[in-house]
């Protein structure tokens, strides 16, 4: 499950509340303000969730979402919108929402929402343990042998993209693209730093599951038995 | 929901608060309060800031503005639907309130 959301929403100071929200919890989020840039950015970047105004200036949120879906494109889809009706929100969830937030909204709210939607898809993927490294999504905690392991949260989320491509290996870029959004500062060696930190917490806690180097690649997760 | 620094740290929100009851009391003046037969465009203007405020304010914690934009923007659409005649009176008390909400959303900062 990609930890990045894209946010699609032209009011400048709700966005910024949001991102800084978000972000706050330790997803990884980018921001654009119309329908056309946001179809880039989703042909472009894996996304675990987006979150669409339906009151955007260059098209409705609607058409958006019809056309992602049009291309089969399977991200979750959470609609911020002001309209309040039931029938619009019949429409909304028509055109292939996933879920509704009205303005005004209480963040907790809203974060709720998000870790449903995200915990809803990672649910479909794949198993969440590999050797004896088992992820707790309530928590998001990596847990060892009952112990919890001492990840921050980008760390975190490193392990569990690498948890639930196990065995596959997962390109550098990938892990770039999935863990850091557009303004994230990234160096040249931000992912090998994550790596060497969660190799370190799976050896400190006997794991039974190692990091190998694909050279020039990128990173597997390998279990042992 | 109460306002916190927290949500509104560098002050964005209620530059945008300062800003929104400045314009919306310039195009309220030049929409001749609702009584202009020609200022349909000026009242969706109108119409579109406050439905913008109705979804930002109270999640800013400013949930009384968020209330006023909300029943300004209704009936602004009325008014821009039925006319002056039929809607005016309605549509002048609530962007009224909504310019009221603003400056007492201001003061509260």
């Amino acid at each position: 499950m990609p930890m990045r959301i894209l946010i699609v929403d032209d009011d400048a100071e709700l966005v910024g509340l949001l991102t800084r929200d978000l972000r706050g919890v330790g997803y990884a989020v980018d921001t654009v303000g119309s329908a056309e840039d946001a179809l880039v950015a989703v042909r472009g970047t894996r996304y675990g969730l987006v979150v669409v105004d339906l009151g955007l200036p260059d098209r409705d949120g609607l058409t958006l979402i019809r056309e992602m879906r049009a291309w089969r494109l399977g991200t979750p889809v959470l609609v911020l919108t002001a309209r309040r009706s039931v029938e619009d929100r019949v429409i909304g969830l028509t055109a292939g929402a996933d879920d509704y937030v009205i303005k005004p909204f209480a963040l907790p709210e809203l974060r709720a929402r998000v870790a449903v939607l995200l915990r809803r898809r990672s649910l479909d993927v794949t198993s969440l343990a590999v050797g004896n490294v088992m992820l707790d999504h309530e928590s998001c905690e990596a847990v060892v042998e009952g112990r919890a392991l001492d990840l921050a949260r980008k760390e975190f989320a490193l392990l569990e993209l690498l948890v639930r491509r196990s065995g596959l290996t997962t390109p550098k870029r990938m892990i770039e693209e999935t863990l850091y959004g557009f303004d994230d500062e990234v160096s040249s060696n931000s992912v090998e730093v994550l790596v060497y930190k969660v190799r370190k917490a799976l050896r400190g806690a006997g794991a039974r599951a190692s990091i190998e180097t694909r050279r020039g690649i990128g990173y597997r997760l390998v279990g042992q038995s | 929901m109460t306002p916190r620094a927290d949500l509104d740290p560098d002050g964005a929100f209620c530059r945008r608060m300062e800003a929104d009851r400045m314009r919306i009391a310039e195009l309220w003046d030049a929409a001749g309060e609702g009584a202009r037969l020609d200022a349909v465009p000026t009242l969706a203007q109108i119409e579109r800031l406050a439905h913008r405020l109705a979804g930002a304010g109270g999640t800013f914690g400013f949930a009384t503005l968020s209330d006023a934009a909300l029943a300004a923007e209704d009936r602004l659409a009325a008014l821009r639907r039925d006319g002056p005649e039929a809607a005016r009176d309605e549509a002048v008390t609530a962007v009224a309130a909504l310019l009221a909400a603003l400056e007492a959303s201001l003061n509260r900062r």
